[in-house]
């Protein structure tokens, strides 16, 4: 049993249900409505300042907290289905040493995610460049900003991914799994960020630090909470899985 | 040699014991039946086999080994768990690529087995759409996919029409007389009873009966005797060694002689017989009598379907 043959086993998984175009499609809604704000959205005064200059531009294009939220349901949706639909009988059955199947599946999720993250940020990119234009704005990100921002959308989404798999993996069900990850994804953090001292660890604003759109921890220790959001709960769906029945 | 062996397993659920310190061999180039009750533990007793499930108490080993050890174990084990267990949204070619992938096994591997379950022409449907009888195909492929020598089917005919049952049946007896080992639940007695050299049958996860099909209907079928002499007769043949069931005054029923034998050693002691009919359980019968379902419902369902409920 090699693991590029369970990696591959997993990514064929995903792509032979209608999952990830579900979510590209949920993409494209978001890109979307970001075209419709730079053509037809304004400040308070009436001018289009948030697209003014090129930190403006910047924040609006950074898809890498998007890019997390999204693919953490996605992957919330992606591990808990093989219990919903039972084929993780079968995963488990060519698999018995169960960390290898679940490792595998992080893996392949974490690179879907990562896609379904790089393609937000490319069409968010690509989005700005037809319509600023269009309301006679230049783009005005570097070659630099732009990289930048499409990388932490695609690590963002693979985290995401892999941080949706270990919540789908301990709940075992989609729809509790989508709830436990909006849950954790939605409507924790703007709670901490109001009623705690200090949450600058918590998925936006480690996101937007690496993404060079926010202010927080440093970069190197933002990178390193992004991966704690992906690896505990991996971590912890791994032990339990790995104990539990499958009954 | 492929046998499979569970020594002393128990399993509890929340203080309910599921298996009950149960012990079974199930012997290579045979097919061996298991049957119980709904509830009887006959799932989770496969599931422990295969790792799924772990046992509080005892071994599960297959061919000396416990499943999880094995590093390709679909080309040891082919199962059927669930017949239902597959995305609805997914083709039946696609859910067979994924599990060949994981294990290592080539794609012209699948079109040869959709041919083997004729499912050449729905291969490319989404299994939502497949009947139950599809769905069994689909997972009989599934556990032929790696080619493996031993099969644990858990009630691999349901859905199945009386062809594909044939089909099935001849798939077993044809893989377990060139040696393989098929450990296969079922609810369709009568279809076992065609079907199984060996039976194994539970109870409240307990052991109740165990031995070739042969032997345990031939152990249950007797004699029925109706003589004048009633009392005469049951002395000589309990001298020979048989088992009487009195019936009423002149009737009794006899086990473990043959109805020749009977009427041989009666006109030796120079008794009269009125009646003398050889009754045979059949495989229905006996199960009633090992599970003690005697609810009148139940067993008059049974009775018309040729299965359990």
């Amino acid at each position: 049993m090699t693991w590029s043959l369970l990696v591959r086993s997993e990514l064929r998984k995903i792509a032979t249900t209608k999952l990830p175009m579900v979510f590209l499609g949920i993409i494209v809604a978001i890109v979307s409505a970001t075209a419709t704000a730079i053509l037809a959205g304004h400040d308070a005064d009436g001018t289009k300042g948030f697209i003014s200059s090129a930190t403006d531009q910047q924040s609006l294009l950074a898809f890498g907290t998007n890019a997390m939220m999204g693919a953490g349901l996605f992957g919330a949706i992606a591990a808990a289905r093989e219990y919903d639909h039972r084929t993780v009988i079968s995963m488990f059955l060519v698999s018995p040493r169960r960390h290898q199947a679940m490792l595998a599946q992080y893996v392949a999720l974490f690179l879907t995610g990562g896609l379904l993250g790089l393609a937000g940020g490319v069409l968010t990119i690509v989005a700005a460049l037809i319509c600023l234009p269009m309301v006679d704005f230049d783009f005005l990100l570097s070659a630099g900003a732009v990289i930048r921002i499409l990388a932490t959308a695609a690590l963002a989404g693979g985290v995401g991914a892999v941080l949706g798999a270990g919540v789908g993996a301990l709940v075992r069900n989609s729809a509790g799994a989508v709830t436990a990850a909006v849950l954790l994804l939605i409507i924790a953090p703007p709670l901490a960020v109001q009623f705690l001292n200090n949450a600058d660890w918590v998925p936006s604003t480690v996101v937007n630090v690496i993404s060079g759109v926010g202010e927080g921890p440093s970069v190197a220790a933002s990178l390193a909470i992004l991966a704690g959001w992906a690896v505990v709960p991996a971590i912890v769906a791994l032990f339990f899985v790995h104990r539990r029945d499958v009954t | 040699m492929h046998k499979l062996e569970l020594t002393n397993i128990t399993k509890r659920y929340r203080g309910a014991t599921v298996v009950d310190n149960l012990s079974i061999t199930v012997q290579s180039g045979r097919v061996t039946g298991f049957l119980g009750p709904n509830g009887a533990g006959k799932s989770t007793t496969m599931k422990i086999l295969l790792g799924l499930v772990s046992p509080d108490k005892g071994e599960a080993l297959i061919g000396g080994r416990r499943y999880r050890d094995f590093d390709k174990p679909t080309r040891m084990v082919g199962a059927i768990l669930e017949s239902d267990a597959f995305h609805p949204g997914r083709s039946g070619r696609n859910h067979l690529l994924i599990l060949a992938d994981a294990a290592g096994i080539l794609h012209e591997r699948i079109e040869d087995l959709l041919r083997l379950v004729e499912l050449e022409d729905a291969a490319d449907r989404k299994v939502g759409g497949y009947s139950l009888g599809m769905r069994q195909r689909l997972g009989i492929a599934v556990a032929l996919l790696g080619d493996p020598p031993i099969l644990v089917l858990d009630e691999p005919g349901n859905g199945l029409d009386p062809a594909g049952m044939r089909w099935l049946r001849d798939l077993l007896k044809t893989r377990a007389a060139s040696g393989n080992t098929i450990f296969v639940s079922s609810h369709l007695l009568a279809e076992m009873e065609h079907l199984a050299d060996d039976l194994i049958v539970i109870q409240k996860g307990r052991l109740v009966r165990t031995g070739t099909i042969a032997e345990l209907l031939t152990a249950a079928s007797s004699v029925s005797v109706r003589t004048p002499s009633a009392a005469g007769l049951i002395a000589v043949l309990e001298a020979a060694g048989g088992v009487i069931k009195v019936q009423d005054e002149e009737s009794f029923l006899v086990r473990n002689l043959l109805a020749a034998e009977i009427g041989a050693r009666a006109l030796s002691a120079g008794i009269e017989l009125h009646e003398l009919a050889a009754k045979s359980s059949s495989l229905e019968e006996l199960f009633l009598t090992w599970t003690g379902s005697t609810h009148p419902q139940l067993s008059e369902h049974m009775i018309k379907e040729g299965a359990m409920v």
